[in-house]
Formats: structure tokens, sequence, C-alpha cells
């Protein structure tokens, strides 16, 4: 039921990346998951296309005229419906956040993301003005370094906290695993560990961070229920 | 100046390494009868922040523009001939395309067949 949109108008920001995982570690749950690839690049369908015998199912023929009628159907027929969107302000992504239960800003630790992030941030506000309803958001550090925090990520930080937009508590940290998932197609929990340096770390991470997801996922789900 | 890390950075400070959580709860979910009106915030959202349709704009009103007639008349005529040939024969050849008001082409053209009578008549 739940559909988590993944946006941040800045390109290289992680929403595929965090899109993917989130998609990964559901499915190792054995959940019932789909994914709407927005993007234009394609990564998740081309990932897909490697990853067949998975049946998750993709939708990558989306369009502004079409994207909250596909978010519709794709949620009354699946448990969790991802949507990867593009790298830029459009139409199409307002919409898709338009019918989401839950939008995730990927956010690298720079002012670039940060401030294409506060454009997502200032449009979700907006949204919630114009129709009475709330749309729980998250902003998500990504590609941390697993060593150190930078000066830069942590002035994103505080400006956030600063200005009470909430923020996921994990991390997507950079790792090579994240990488190669994109690459060979799979899982991340099939990932060869003899191949994959530092595999039990990034499922670690992942984990936590999908688990963090669900979780928030059911506090808005016993939200709307009470209201 | 020090601004506070809220500790986002390190492994040890990316959550327990808990299972994930079960993910059956969730379920797919009738559909919404209320899409018009997020399509309608969506759009007075996207205007007011600058959010841009990014899909190329299709002119279906647009008349198709009209077909350009060819007016070049094609004559086939595309390989270039040269030769060396005495003064005599070069004012003659003149002579009959200025008498006949002929291009250079058709004042050749017609001495060929004319001399082809010429000899199928031998």
């Amino acid at each position: 039921m739940p559909t988590i949109v993944f946006a941040n108008p800045k390109g290289g920001a992680g929403k595929t990346t965090a899109a993917l995982l989130l998609a990964s570690e559901l499915k190792s749950a054995k959940a019932d998951v789909c994914i709407i690839d927005a993007d234009p690049e394609k990564w998740i369908t081309q990932w897909g296309q490697r990853t067949q015998e998975l049946q998750i199912p993709i939708f990558p023929d989306v369009r502004e005229d079409t994207i909250i009628d596909v978010i519709d159907d794709c949620a009354s027929k699946h448990a969790f419906v991802i949507v990867d969107l593009e790298g830029t302000a459009s139409l199409l992504a307002s919409d898709a956040i338009a019918v989401a239960d839950l939008v995730i800003i990927p956010v690298q630790g720079s002012s670039m993301d940060a401030r294409a992030a506060a454009r997502i941030i200032k449009l979700v506000k907006n949204q919630e003005r114009k129709s009475g309803k709330s749309v729980p958001m998250r902003v998500l550090m990504s590609r941390t370094s697993a060593a150190v925090t930078s000066r830069a990520q942590r002035d994103v930080e505080s400006q956030l906290s600063e200005a009470n937009i909430p923020q996921m508590r994990t991390a997507i940290v950079e790792r090579a695993a994240y990488r190669e998932i994109t690459g060979l197609g799979g899982l991340l929990r099939d990932l060869d560990r003899k191949e994959v340096r530092n595999l039990d770390k990034a499922i670690e991470n992942a984990a936590a961070y999908a688990t963090e997801v669900t979780m928030i996922l059911k506090e808005a789900e016993q939200g709307r229920g009470q209201a | 100046m020090n601004r506070p890390n809220l500790g986002f950075g390190g492994d040890e400070d990316n959550g327990d390494a808990t299972p994930l959580t079960p993910a059956v709860d969730f379920k797919p979910r009738p559909k919404r009868d209320d899409l018009e009106d997020a399509r309608t915030a969506s759009k007075l959202s996207a205007k007011e922040q600058g959010f841009q349709s990014r899909e190329p704009t299709i002119h279906a009103h647009k008349q198709p523009a009209p077909m350009v007639r060819d007016r070049r008349k094609r004559t086939g005529r595309a390989q270039s001939f040269t030769t060396r040939v005495s003064p005599d024969f070069y004012e003659r050849f003149y002579a009959i395309v200025d008498a006949q008001e002929l291009s250079v082409c058709e004042t050749f053209e017609r001495a060929i067949l004319a001399l082809e009578r010429e000899l199928a008549a031998k």
C-alpha cells in the first residue's frame, strides 16, 4: 500500500541507490514490491532486466498525464510502491509527491544538494497547505563516508535540524556493494561476499535504513488511523 | 563556527544491524477517490514552486506546413561533356544556338539525332 517517493531535483543525490536498497531489502523480507522508474536514465529498469527472476514489477513508461494513475493502480495491487524520480524540478515529480505516503529526499553532504532538497521540502509543504493533508517526508543523508563526517555534511544536517526538517537517523554510507548491485543486478544480500568488499557492513546499513523506513510508514499509517 | 555533529557519519552510528522489520503488515489498498484533488494541488503547487513540465509539447492544433512544389525541371542531364574544337566549328555551333534560341545541350542533342538519322539512311 505505501508509496515511497524518492525526490531531489539535483542529479546524483543518491535517489536511485536509496530506492534500490529499499526495494532490495523489502524483497529479501519477502514483501510484495513494485518500482516505478520515472528517471529518464532508467537505471532501475536496467537493473530489473538483470534481475527478472526476482519478480519485482518495474514500470518505466510514465508521463505527467499518467503517473498519478499508475501509482494508484500499483498501490492497489502491491504492498509497497517505490518511485524513483528524475533529478529535475518537474511537474511529474510534483504529481508523484501529491500521492506519496512518504517522500524521502536523499542529500549528499553538500550545499548544492541541500539547496535542491529545500525546493522539494517547500513543494511538499505547499501541497500540504493546498490539499489539507499531511505528507510525511524525511531527508536521508546519502553517500556518507564510513570513516569521517565532513564539515559540509555537518553543516547541512544542523541547518536541517534548525529548520525542523525531519531527518532519518540512518544514513546511506558510500559502499562498493551499492555500486555492484546496479551493475550486476540481483539483491544486495545475494551478492558474493568473496567478491564484494565489506558486504556485511553494507547489508547492516541497508537493513537499518529499510527498517527505519518501515517504522516511519507504520507510524504514519497509525497517525492516519487515529485522525 | 562549531556545528553540532548529529552523528550520521560513522558505521557505529548507522542504526542497529537488526533484521528487516517484517513487512507483512502492509497490503495493497483500494484505489483512491481523491486523485483529482491531488492533481489540482500538485498543479497549483508546482506552478508556485517553479516545478515545470519537462515533456515535449505536442502542437496538435498547429497546421502542417504546406508542401512547396518543386518547380525545377528535371532533365536527367547530369553528365558533363568537354571537348576541344576549332574556332570555325565553335562559331558555327554558337551561331545555331543563338539563331534557334536553343541551349548548348539541346543543340548538341539535336545534332546527334540528325547524325544518327543520316547514318541510318546509309
